[in-house]
């Protein structure tokens, strides 16, 4: 369950503040899978980092997990993360000079997981790339780049996956083909799936959408 | 712990480590070889250098060695050898000669040879003979000259005091011999046993009786320690470093240089492991905050950077003290003919040393790139253009510097020094680079369309990144002028090396000549071509008052300890330098002007104006010091402590000294001499010279070693330099591309860019050098100062020459990637 009150942020600029959120309140059920749509600038990503813990309010409230993390420094966000959070990013974020296996394996171990390649293996089977084992990145087409990343991000089998346009860099086919190995594993996991995105096909598989406008969030009905 | 031997692992075969790697086992190695070597070798020396005075210590002393020195040795369970030596009449028939008698027990000489022969005036030296024991009782070795003179050959017999003992061999050489004046008679060597029989020794006789000891290092330390405590007036403590000041001198400068070496590789690769760390952190940014997001904390994203780089620098150590130790071997037999045959193994304190430098080396150069990656928002995952704040450039080259002082502390006796010089040189080459920066931008915006295209494309690279191109301009113009700094003092101290001991340096004194016969020995001379420099007259004396007080019992004043050479001249030596005070005054004077060697003058505490009373012959001479003259000691001439104005010493009936050049060939001039005229005494120095060519020519390779590894580590500099803007080359080169940039065009602005950056860095170099071999020369290798106009202009094209090479071979690949492949490995 996250629950989000009067959370606000905004940012001091050469002009004066500039407010990028304004009295959000939200609540996401845990196994929901929610689509936070908008066009750019509406503060969809910057509301997606505030609920991950990547970063803080200027006020309000955040709670994650059981967790009020807005009450929580950075090394005790860093904690509630670690436990309970996943990721998929636009960028992929990769690191080149690991191999697929070696990317998805890297979070299980710092987690200090023993069978960490292991279970790599596992999901990166699940999402087909068996046979791509040993590719770095950059022998990977940015398809494969994103199903490693899917492969990492469910690896932990995190309660909540934060998905940042995570076809904002693909093609419209690969995409698809993405998406729907994300829902199928979100479905298979049972993870709550807060997704960000600007194309309503993709935020049309989501349970739920609420859509950010000027830093405001609206109930949506993803039609 | 796994978890980091994994990311280590991984980081390394994705290339990222290996320059830092690199850098620190270079730098490990470099300090290895140089602490095992200077560590070794130093032993070594000191045990070469004890051949110089036959042992490890000697104690001189002009009364019976106490029984309580001999006692304290054999506690200490040192090895003793003991020597009395003294002036006695011996006869040969009718023939009779003042020689220099020398008894010696067994086992003298504790350290270095005795050279014999058993031909008189042979100079092939392959039929020498090498011994390290004294002659059998019955037996004595005599000088050549010895022969001649009582009409004598080897298996006579000669008359010392009440005993007949049989020549045995020609004695060429004795370790402490030395190259004093103090030996007026040929020498004989004699077995202390045969001494007692000779009746020589009575009381009141004038003898000089030494004990020789030699052992460990610490043992030798003990003994001289409870020796100076324990020596009276009539003792006098000697170490071999004092008993040959000209090799000492030598051997300092060479291990002065070898720390100058291990100080310019270790800054070399300083500088490279910083670069390259630099560049290694900007890599890790997106992993540190990728890895945040996941929930590390900031304290174990620390532990993750910090755990890599301690198992990097243990294993790198490890790696650089094998490559060391190597090293050091391969530099020990460069100078092995030189070494003694067993060399000291070193201490446990090089590895250790060594060690500590390159974990050091990683703390100070490599963490402060790093310290900021646990310190990454974890936003930058989403945001990519997110403020990484690393830590400043200033605050870096503060770390690197304080790390290279606290480096320098473990191993440089001079830490002042070194400090102060590196201080300076920093800051040189900083204000330097900042001009030079200037300059470059005042250049390229106004000239820079002047030029075609590939040069306003250059000017625009080295403009649009001014932090990285004054980063470059700094680490060339560091590596530049360090390595310029390196090939001067080598070439300066090589210079003076060969010059110390030019070939047609005299190798022979003539002494004890009189006045009547100084025509008669130049005609001999001039039969053979051969001629004597100049010939000073001399009269022996004591010096015994300074204004008016008794000296004579002062210890630690070497003038006083035995009677000096007089001389009076009216123009200075060639090779002394007037240090205060003025020559002789135009008009005569009255008064008795003498002029003093100033190290003696310190010694003595004696100044301008200051009188001094001398004792010769039983009459008193009182002289006023006029002034104060520096010497060369490293020269083969005649020196003088005292030297009076002409005239002064008239009444006082002179013998002239002389040095000259005799090649072997010429050699028998000396018998001839000696035939016609047997008061005068000759001195040969072939055995000294040779000994010190050989000291220096091992030495020389020692130092080309040493300077070849220096250079990689300049190598290392250029190569980290250069690969710091890789990226956004690599960026710029596929985006030129992209755009239809050809080749040629691509490979001429980088080109221009580096050649230019490496013709300002070559000035900025040629400038920072100069300053720093003023420094050097005169404060720490006390060597003549030298302008050197050639670098003005080799420095510049040197630099333009090898950085635009280098940089086009370094940037040459990414032209022929496909330009997409590029941008997509830039995205990763």
């Amino acid at each position: 369950m996250i629950t989000v009150r009067q959370l606000c942020k905004s940012v001091t600029t050469g002009d004066g503040q500039l407010h990028l959120l304004t009295n959000i309140n939200l609540d996401i059920a845990d196994g929901e899978t929610l689509a936070i749509i908008g066009e750019s600038g509406a503060g969809k990503s910057t509301l997606l980092a505030l609920l991950a813990g990547l970063d803080t309010p200027t006020s309000g409230q955040i709670v994650l997990a059981g967790a009020e993390i807005t009450a929580m420094d950075e090394e005790q966000r860093a904690a509630v993360r670690a436990a309970h959070v996943g990721f998929v990013f636009q960028t992929f974020q990769l690191l080149p000079a690991l191999t697929a296996l070696e990317n998805v394996a890297l979070p299980l171990e710092l987690q200090g997981k023993r069978d960490a390649e292991q279970t790599a293996r596992t999901y990166l089977d699940r999402v087909g790339l068996t046979p791509r084992l040993t590719h770095y990145p950059r022998q990977l087409s940015g398809g494969e780049q994103q199903r490693v990343a899917l492969a990492r991000a469910f690896a932990t089998r995190p309660h909540v996956l934060f998905a940042d346009e995570p076809t904002g860099n693909l093609d419209t086919r690969t995409g698809e083909r993405i998406i729907d190995l994300l829902f199928a594993m979100n479905a298979e996991e049972g993870t709550t799936l807060v997704l960000v995105t600007h194309e309503m096909r993709l935020a049309q598989r989501c349970a739920r959408c609420v859509r950010m406008s000027a830093g405001e969030l609206a109930e949506d009905a993803c039609a | 712990m796994r978890l980091i031997w994994k990311l280590l692992r991984r980081d390394w075969r994705g290339g990222q480590l290996a320059l830092v790697a690199v850098a620190v086992t270079l730098s490990v190695a470099i300090i290895a070889g140089v602490a095992l070597l200077a560590d070794r070798v130093e032993r070594g020396l000191v045990r070469e250098m004890g051949s110089f005075l036959a042992a490890d210590l000697a104690v001189r002393s002009g009364v019976a060695v106490p029984d309580a020195f001999r006692a304290e040795a054999a506690a200490i369970a040192l090895n003793q050898a003991e020597t009395a030596e003294f002036s006695s009449m011996v006869f040969h028939g009718d023939s009779s000669h003042l020689a220099s008698v020398k008894a010696v027990s067994p086992t003298y000489p504790l350290r270095g040879q005795l050279i014999l022969s058993d031909q008189p005036f042979d100079s092939d030296s392959s039929r020498y003979e090498y011994r390290t024991r004294a002659p059998e009782p019955g037996k004595v070795w005599v000088e050549e000259r010895l022969l001649p003179l009582l009409g004598a050959e080897l298996g006579d017999f000669i008359e010392v005091g009440d005993v007949a003992l049989q020549v045995e061999r020609v004695l060429l050489q004795e370790p402490d011999r030395g190259t004093g004046l103090s030996l007026v008679g040929a020498r004989v060597m004699m077995n202390l046993d045969d001494l007692a029989s000779s009746g020589l020794i009575q009381p009141g006789s004038r003898v000089e009786y030494q004990l020789l000891v030699s052992g460990s290092a610490a043992q030798v330390e003990g003994f001289e320690t409870w020796a100076e405590a324990n020596a009276s007036v009539h003792q006098d403590v000697r170490r071999p470093e004092r008993a040959e000041q000209r090799v000492t001198r030598t051997v300092d400068r060479g291990r002065r240089y070898l720390l100058l070496a291990g100080t310019v590789g270790l800054l070399l690769a300083g500088v490279a492991q910083a670069l390259a760390s630099f560049r290694y952190a900007q890599r890790h940014i997106a992993e540190a905050a990728l890895i945040k997001s996941w929930g590390a904390s900031r304290g174990e994203v620390r532990r993750l950077y910090l755990g890599q780089i301690a198992l990097l620098g243990l294993l790198t150590a490890l790696v650089g003290l094998a490559l060391g130790w190597g090293l050091h071997w391969l530099l020990l037999a460069a100078v092995r003919e030189f070494l003694p045959v067993e060399l000291p193994a070193a201490g446990a304190m090089p590895y250790l040393v060594a060690a500590a430098s390159g974990l050091l080396c990683l703390a100070g150069f490599t963490l402060p790139s790093l310290w900021h990656l646990p310190n990454i928002s974890p936003m930058r995952v989403l945001r990519r253009d997110l403020d990484t704040r690393p830590l400043s450039g200033v605050r870096r080259a503060l770390w690197g510097a304080a790390t290279l002082i606290l480096l320098l502390s473990f191993y440089a006796a001079d830490l002042e020094l070194v400090s102060g010089f590196l201080a300076g040189l920093a800051a040189v080459v900083l204000l330097l680079g900042l001009f030079a920066y200037l300059f470059l931008y005042r250049l390229g915006s106004r000239y820079g369309h002047w030029y075609g295209s590939y040069w306003r494309l250059a000017m625009a690279n080295l403009l649009r990144r001014p932090n990285q191109t004054s980063l470059q301009l700094i680490a060339f113009s560091f590596g530049l002028m360090l390595l310029l700094v390196m090939v001067m003092m080598r070439t300066s101290l090589l210079d003076e090396w060969r010059l110390q001991i030019p070939e047609d340096a005299p190798n022979h004194f003539l002494i004890n000549v009189a006045g009547g016969e100084l025509d008669d020995i130049n005609a001999r001379l001039a039969q053979r071509n051969l001629a004597a420099d100049a010939w000073y007259p001399m009269v022996r004396g004591r010096l015994t008052h300074l204004n008016g007080e008794d000296i004579t019992e002062r210890r630690g004043v070497e003038g006083l300890r035995r009677e000096l050479n007089l001389t009076w001249s009216d123009i200075m030596p060639s090779d002394n330098q007037l240090v205060a005070g003025t020559w002789w005054p135009a008009e005569p004077s009255d008064r008795v002007l003498v002029s003093i060697e100033q190290e003696m003058a310190t010694e003595l505490g004696a100044g301008l104006g200051d009188q001094l009373t001398f004792s010769l012959g039983g009459l008193e001479l009182e002289a006023e010091i006029s002034s104060l003259r520096s010497l060369n000691w490293d020269s083969m001439n005649p020196n003088f402590y005292m030297i009076f104005a002409p005239g002064t010493l008239d009444d006082f009936a002179p013998t002239w000294i002389t040095s000259l050049n005799i090649p072997a060939a010429e050699r028998l001039v000396v018998s001839d001499i000696l035939r016609a005229h047997p008061t005068v005494l000759v001195l040969s120095l072939d055995a000294v010279i040779e000994r010190i060519r050989g000291v220096i020519k091992q030495a020389t390779r020692g130092l080309e070693m040493i300077f070849a590894l220096v250079l990689g580590c300049g190598l290392l500099v250029f190569y980290a330099a250069i690969a710091a803007s890789f990226e956004e080359r690599a960026q710029e080169v596929a985006i030129l591309r992209t755009l239809g940039a050809g080749q040629r065009l691509i490979l001429a602005a980088v080109a221009a860019e580096f050649a230019a950056l490496g013709a300002l860095s070559g000035l900025v170099a040629a400038c920072a050098s100069e300053l720093t071999l003023w420094v050097l020369q005169v404060l720490v290798f006390e060597l003549p100062l030298r302008f050197h106009p050639w670098i003005w202009l080799t420095a510049p094209l040197a630099g333009a020459l090898f950085i635009g090479v280098l940089g086009v071979l370094r940037t040459r690949g990414l032209i022929r990637t496909p330009p997409m492949q590029s941008l997509r490995a830039l995205l990763d």
